[in-house]
């Protein structure tokens, strides 16, 4: 479609309670115009969307607007909003009774995202009345705690990347320790990129030269063990 | 002496559990031994090897599962027919009075390590163990 605001501004839908957009242009504050026209409070329950421009402050406005909501499927929102999905804004808590968030992320989490996101799971996906190891982070207070938090990443690196950032799994590593993780890196890339006894019906010869890499692989992985043995062996 | 060497063996396993949290070469080692259909079986005993790598690392990884709060997803088909493949889900370490460890007595433990399975099944093993709440 190529003019979303025409479509938008002629539309008045109280009653829908599905909506699902893919669509780049920046189309926001048209759904909030929308929404802010149709009489009564909205019935929407599911929504998703994808694009790569939402201003500070346009998500929060459109979850004021829909409070039934159960499911929400979004990019990853600008700070702004994320904190009002936290924290809420001022004694008004946003989209209430979610039960669902999926947020979609372009690339790894930053370093300033840790906080945001591991508060918005504490507070969000943490029962009330059951507060997080840290004793300081707020619960939920009124309003239902979500079932299913989810972050979709663009590719597995990125996806394992974040996972130890938000996993905290931080870890200063020895001479030694870096070397068996250089080569373990390296043996993990060889079965990613070549896929090794991942195709049916493959020849034999075939499946002898990845015998031949996975028996590399195995003597790789127990000569790290080796080297670690040895070290703690010789502290 | 004995203080020494279970000190020792402490450090081999955080040292090694640093190493695969570092490296992730376990999940896709475990793709990948699920998949073979191994010739000259008796010349490099690939098999066997593995059994014991896992044995070793499994019981190693399923002692922290405390660190896995975000855990790696399978994919899943929703909205718009797409697969949703490199996702992360969050596992509270509390749901109602039940902790994370839930998932060391369950028949699938790995699945907070290699991937959580899809949503459905997920709910099914949750409902049978009370860690989650009724959908």
């Amino acid at each position: 479609m190529r003019d979303f605001g025409i479509f938008f501004e002629s539309l008045t839908i109280p009653a829908v309670e599905v909506i699902k957009i893919h669509c780049m242009a920046p189309f926001v504050p048209r759904l909030v115009s929308m929404f802010s026209r149709s009489q009564g409070p909205s019935l929407l329950r599911k929504l998703a969307f994808r694009t790569i421009q939402l201003e500070a402050g346009e998500l929060s406005t459109l979850l004021k607007l829909t409070p039934q909501l159960i499911e929400l499927d979004i990019v990853v929102p600008p700070t702004y909003d994320l904190l009002r999905l936290i924290y809420g804004e001022g004694d008004v808590m946003l989209a209430p009774m979610l039960r669902a968030l999926y947020i979609y992320e372009w690339e790894s989490i930053g370093v300033a995202q840790i906080e945001h996101f591991n508060s918005l799971a504490q507070v969000r996906c943490q029962p009330s009345g059951k507060d997080a190891d840290d004793g300081i982070t707020p619960s939920l207070g009124s309003g239902t705690t979500l079932d299913m938090l989810r972050i979709v990443f663009d590719s597995g690196e990125n996806r394992d990347e974040s996972q130890k950032i938000l996993n905290a799994w931080s870890h200063t590593l020895s001479p030694e320790e870096a070397r068996a993780v250089d080569m373990l890196v390296f043996w993990r890339g060889i079965i990613r990129r070549d896929r090794i006894f991942g195709i049916r019906d493959v020849d034999i010869e075939h499946r002898r030269s990845d015998c031949v890499t996975l028996d590399k692989i195995m003597a790789c992985i127990e000569q790290c063990e080796a080297i670690i043995t040895t070290k703690v062996l010789r502290v | 002496m004995i203080f020494f060497l279970a000190h020792a063996c402490m450090n081999l396993c955080a040292n090694f559990f640093f190493l695969l949290q570092e490296t992730n070469i376990h999940i896709d080692l475990r793709r990948v031994i699920g998949l073979l259909n191994i010739p000259d079986q008796d010349k490099y005993n690939l098999e066997q090897r593995a059994m014991d790598i896992f044995a070793k690392w499994d019981q190693l990884l399923l002692t922290d599962l405390d660190d896995y709060c975000w855990a790696r997803s399978s994919p899943e088909l929703r909205g718009y027919s797409m697969v949703i493949d490199h996702s992360l889900v969050y596992i509270p370490k509390y749901h109602g009075e039940r902790h994370i460890s839930v998932y060391r007595e369950s028949p699938m433990p790995h699945t907070l390590i290699y991937s959580i399975a899809n949503i459905s099944r997920c709910r099914e093993h949750c409902i049978r163990f009370g860690a989650w709440r009724s959908f």
